[in-house]
């Protein structure tokens, strides 16, 4: 509570000028009836023209999502109803290449979550996911040169079937977890990636999503492959509007860093606070690759997402920054895990997290270091900010070593924001709200300042607009 | 309140130890180190939790695990956990696991100790100073 300042209220309620908080009116050319039948699979599937082993896969995913409970170890998932979802929409717009044919509305939509026009310039390729497909896509002359593939999933399924087919579910296999059987079963959109040997990709890729409809479930499926010595930096940023009934997202997000190539994947999550993200990312390092996740988790009812790095080969690293901001209703269950599965593999994981106005964040992590790989080494850190004192949070890492030449250190601290901090800046002729945001800014700024600037600009504004009406 | 478990895992099999610091009331201050030691094939669980009550405003609570690994055989699940209710306290964990530190090894087998008096005598400095 405000111990400087006169007492305002500290529940945090979602304004009527909540930039996000609108729902445009959009037609779709085709929308799967609420539910998940075999019926649903095979149209789905019919209706993309896929070849038959991925509807054979899609098919055996849905036997394995029927037979599979409900997770129960992490957050509340009771109330997801899944016989409620529609589980494809397809927008009336096609796929296009040219920025002047989208939609209005659509652009509208995007205005308001603010992807700036200019960025086009600047990032190489826009993939603008408006519900369950992509309906722009831009993709500069020099990267098809270079033969980079920066497609949509679909169409990428078109036209390089035999790529996905050898990499496809082979690193999140349909029968993983019940989430990752129903993406499977029902995935639409999302960005295939493939970057080829010695090649290295130097602006970020960069990738939209949202979801705009009640009940819309997104199931987008990525799929990217780095071959040797490569780079890439891929950029999703999720941003979705108000509705009433609550939503789900499970998509599944499959990455191989051949040896010594290196990928960075940045998210930047900001759904509305009915949606149900529960997400399912996994790396797969070889020899002297490098994998960084940077995970951003500011919006989203419950966040179940835990980006794993498997260490395969020797000296591959695995890098995880993953920062989660929990306010009113808000339960940020997120963190990392690392597999050490060959010698001399190192990795690092860095968490911090707010939560404020009744908000939770947990921190689950993994860190295993296998028989096998003697000689690696791991570190994690997690430090919590609770604003308030009705918020909470919670950290649960395990440490399992299995041979005796490796280390593993784990820290974590759970504080305030101090009464001293927030006195000195309020002398300083800032307000309670402004010291605040300053420090939780500062807080997190580690982990900000590995992200692209424009998301990162984007980031400290929408912590100023989370945080506002709460007091510490 | 400052508390000091010390774990000797050295016959084969399976240990597993629970250790909570519950703060349910305001203005309480606990420490918890553990120190442990696994060898000779045993296979070690610690689990050491904080868990702070909404009740227990300014509570101060410090876990401090630390796992030595003396051989390829036995092997370690060290699992610190913080339940934080509220926010006016301090709470924070360390953990570490790792083998004894070649370095101390070399530098006392050249002070004339073999490998097995050099070990011995660093696992017993190790384990007083919880």
């Amino acid at each position: 509570m405000s111990r400087f300042a006169p007492v305002s209220s500290p529940t945090l309620t979602p304004s009527a000028d909540y930039p996000l908080g609108h729902s445009d009116s959009v037609d779709y050319e085709f929308k799967s009836g609420a539910g998940l039948t075999e019926h649903t699979v095979r149209q789905i599937s019919a209706f993309k023209h896929e070849p038959s082993w991925m509807l054979n896969l899609r098919l055996s995913a849905l036997a394995q999502f029927n037979h599979m409970p409900t997770p129960e170890w992490g957050g509340d998932l009771s109330p997801i109803d899944f016989a409620k979802i529609h589980y494809y929409l397809k927008p009336s717009q096609q796929s296009v290449g040219d920025w002047d044919k989208v939609d209005s509305r659509i652009k509208n939509t995007f205005d308001r979550i603010g992807v700036p026009q200019a960025e086009r310039e600047i990032l190489a390729g826009v993939k603008a996911q408006f519900d369950s497909e992509v309906i722009y896509s831009s993709l500069k002359s020099f990267l098809s040169k270079k033969g980079v593939i920066f497609l949509g999933m679909d169409e990428g399924l078109k036209q390089y079937p035999d790529l996905i087919r050898r990499y496809f579910g082979k690193l999140v296999p349909a029968g993983d977890n019940k989430l990752a059987a129903l993406n499977t079963a029902v995935w639409s959109g999302g960005s295939f990636v493939y970057i080829p040997k010695n090649t290295r990709v130097d602006l970020p890729l960069q990738a939209y999503f949202r979801i705009n409809s009640p009940n819309a479930g997104q199931f987008e499926r990525t799929l990217i492959i780095a071959e040797e010595g490569s780079s890439v930096h891929y950029v999703e940023g999720c941003s979705a509007p108000a509705y009433s009934e609550g939503s789900l997202h499970a998509a599944v997000v499959e990455i191989f860093v051949k040896p010594g190539a290196t990928v960075q994947y940045t998210t930047v999550q900001n759904w509305y606070k009915n949606v149900y993200n529960l997400v399912t990312k996994r790396a797969r390092v070889e020899e002297e690759g490098h994998m960084r996740w940077v995970d951003g988790n500011l919006g989203s009812r419950l966040t179940m997402k835990y980006p794993s790095c498997f260490l395969m080969g020797r000296k591959a690293t695995g890098e995880t920054l993953s920062l989660a901001l929990a306010g009113s209703g808000q339960h940020q269950d997120t963190g990392a895990k690392m597999y050490h599965l060959a010698p001399e593999t190192s990795s690092q994981i860095l968490a911090k997290s707010v939560s404020f106005a009744g908000g939770r964040t947990s921190y689950r992590g993994l860190i295993q270091i296998n028989p096998a790989a003697a000689g690696s080494r791991s570190k994690v850190v997690c430090d919590a900010l609770i604003l308030d004192s009705s918020s909470r949070s919670d950290t649960y890492p395990t440490n399992r070593i299995f041979n005796s030449q490796s280390t593993v250190e784990h820290e974590a601290t759970v504080s305030r924001v101090g009464e001293d901090q927030l006195f000195y800046l309020m002398t300083r002729g800032l307000s309670e709200h402004q010291s605040e945001t300053l420090i939780v800014n500062g807080f997190l700024s580690p982990i900000i300042k590995k992200i692209p600037l424009e998301y990162a600009v984007e980031m400290n504004r929408l912590v100023d607009l989370e945080m506002e009406g709460s007091v510490g | 309140m400052t508390l000091t478990k010390i774990i000797r895992a050295d016959r084969p099999g399976k240990y597993t130890k629970i250790y909570t610091l519950l703060h349910s009331r305001p203005d309480t201050a606990k420490r918890l180190n553990i120190r442990a030691i696994v060898q000779n094939g045993a296979d070690l669980t610690v689990t050491g939790m904080i868990h702070i009550l909404p009740t227990a405003p300014r509570s101060d609570s410090f876990l401090d695990i630390r796992v030595l690994i003396l051989d390829s055989n036995s092997r370690a699940d060290v699992r610190p956990q913080l339940e934080i209710e509220t926010n006016d306290v301090k709470a924070s964990h360390a953990a570490t696991i790792g083998p004894i530190d070649p370095e101390q090894l070399f530098y006392l087998q050249s002070r004339g100790l073999n490998y097995a008096q050099a070990q011995k005598l660093i696992v017993a400095g190790f384990l007083s100073h919880a």
